[in-house]
């Protein structure tokens, strides 16, 4: 059966393929994020809940920037603490270390698991974790996605193994998300275009530019950073950005 | 399920997408691995001539090149390649970075959307047409995957297709190369004063305010803004708001989202 684990039978290669499918489109909310990890992810990697993270490293403390839920308790989100010593994180560490996923099991791997780590898997019910992430090309900062009561038909093998094909699809759809973490509500409230225009104008592009890319004429864009600025309430394109900027991420 | 055939894996398509993924999900241990992997698992899925993956980052009007990945790529044109591109002189990347979706160029029928300069490139190295998309990262840095005289069996709507379903895949298997730099050497390095000035900026404070919270002058504000500017290599204000997140400044507060 060892070689099993590690391929896709016909209706699993469909599932994944839809799953793709679904990851290359845009993710515009964070609503959307979740509903995707619920369709598309089930199918290949039964499970409870998810969590899935976007944080980085500065010498032995994890910090957390964004964390979302799925078909998890609020209450447990917001008790991950955002910033953690990696001595309380093993799992992460053994990720960190080996770059391949990692499945937990909270009986079997008692004595691996940190105190935190125990706490957080009796908070979320019974069942194996299995957990994998996408470290950005810099190696600033990552993506992690943990599944907790992964099924007992799927064995840790099988589950490493659709990690490994799901991560970088459910990554691209994570940073997507134009809105992710956008704590101002003036930010929330932009569309889509509008948003558009000001991560160019935060990108330095000159009015001529934007107008080149988006095939318009300058005075069109001039009107449209008028209007956004408005919107924003504030009377500078360096203010507008200001604001982008200010956000995390 | 989509029924496109164009927009979708079948038989033998599918099992090339399968190996793709499996190839990218393993370590790359360096270039040449990376090389490999385009040739033997791309290939089949995208028949082309050559390629190149971009690592880099950019700025106000700049793209930064760090490192660069050729596959069969003419010596030549490397020679040649710069390591800082102007915005202005590639209208095909900055149309991809407005709009994030893959593009298929043709020489002759997207002859208006070259410059002078990418037009010669073509001609002289015989790319044909061309395959691009990339991928940005949570550092705002990107990669960005070229692919040089694709089939012609390829139609623009397929080859879309494909590049959107390989990026991710190619960009982690890059992205997992040890010999990626870190940081650019080549950044300067901000003193502790620059640094809160800069923290000042990104907040939208003007200089009077800044001169406020500083207990100095507008006109002292003014001349540090200068010097700092000088130094980050930049002419306004909103540029150097927006590469600020080079240095580390203006980032990041925890936010949490439930469901």
């Amino acid at each position: 059966m060892e070689t099993d684990d590690c391929t896709l039978t016909d209706s699993e290669g469909d599932a994944f393929l839809e799953l793709v499918a679904a990851c290359s489109k845009q993710c515009a909310s964070v609503r959307e994020f979740q509903s995707l990890v619920c369709t598309f992810v089930n199918p290949l990697l039964p499970h409870r809940s998810s969590i899935a993270v976007l944080g980085s490293m500065s010498f032995d403390h994890l910090a957390i920037h964004h964390v979302i839920g799925v078909d998890c308790p609020d209450r447990f989100v917001n008790t991950i603490p955002r910033y953690s010593k990696l001595a309380d994180r093993p799992t992460v560490a053994k990720w960190l270390a080996t770059r391949e996923p990692v499945v937990v099991d909270p009986v079997r791997d008692k004595r691996f698991l940190s105190a935190l780590e125990r706490r957080e898997i009796a908070a979320c019910g019974q069942g194996r974790w299995a957990t994998y992430g996408q470290i950005d090309l810099p190696s600033r900062m990552a993506s992690y996605f943990s599944f907790a009561g992964v099924h007992a038909l799927v064995n840790d093998r099988r589950a490493k193994f659709v990690l490994q094909l799901m991560t970088p699809h459910l990554h691209a759809a994570l940073v997507s998300i134009p809105t992710l973490g956008m704590s101002n509500p003036k930010l929330a409230r932009l569309t889509r275009l509008e948003l558009e225009l000001l991560v160019m104008l935060s990108a330095g592009r000159s009015v001529a530019e934007i107008a080149a890319a988006r095939a318009r004429s300058p005075s069109t864009i001039r009107n449209q950073t008028e209007a956004l600025c408005r919107k924003l309430r504030v009377s500078t394109r360096a203010e507008a950005v200001a604001l982008l900027a200010r956000e995390p991420r | 399920m989509q029924n496109n055939t164009s927009t979708s894996f079948r038989g033998d398509s599918a099992a090339a997408f399968l190996n793709l993924v499996l190839a990218c999900a393993r370590p790359c241990p360096d270039a040449q691995a990376f090389q490999k992997l385009v040739r033997t698992y791309v290939a089949p899925l995208l028949p082309h001539r050559y390629s190149i993956a971009v690592f880099g980052c950019f700025t106000f009007d700049h793209l930064i090149i760090r490192q660069m990945v050729g596959v069969d790529y003419p010596q030549a044109y490397f020679a040649r390649m710069p390591m800082q591109i102007k915005f202005g002189d590639r209208p095909v990347i900055v149309k991809w970075l407005s709009n994030r979706e893959p593009l298929v160029i043709d020489p002759i029928r997207d002859r208006s959307l070259l410059t002078v300069f990418e037009a010669q490139e073509v001609d002289e190295f015989g790319l044909g047409r061309m395959g691009v998309h990339g991928v940005i990262d949570l550092s705002r840095n990107m990669a960005y995957f070229s692919f040089a005289g694709m089939s012609e069996m390829v139609s623009d709507e397929r080859a879309k297709f494909i590049l959107q379903s390989i990026a991710p895949h190619l960009h982690s298997a890059l992205a997992s190369m040890p010999t990626m730099p870190t940081a650019d050497p080549q950044e300067p390095r901000l003193t502790p004063q620059e640094r809160e000035l800069t923290g000042w900026l990104v907040m939208g404070r003007s200089n009077s305010e800044i001169a406020k919270l500083r207990g100095c002058s507008a006109t002292t504000v003014r001349n540090h803004l200068s010097a700092l500017f000088r130094k980050l290599q930049v002419k306004t204000r909103a540029e150097a708001v927006a590469i600020a997140p080079n240095h580390g400044i203006g980032l990041r507060q925890p936010g949490t989202y439930c469901g």
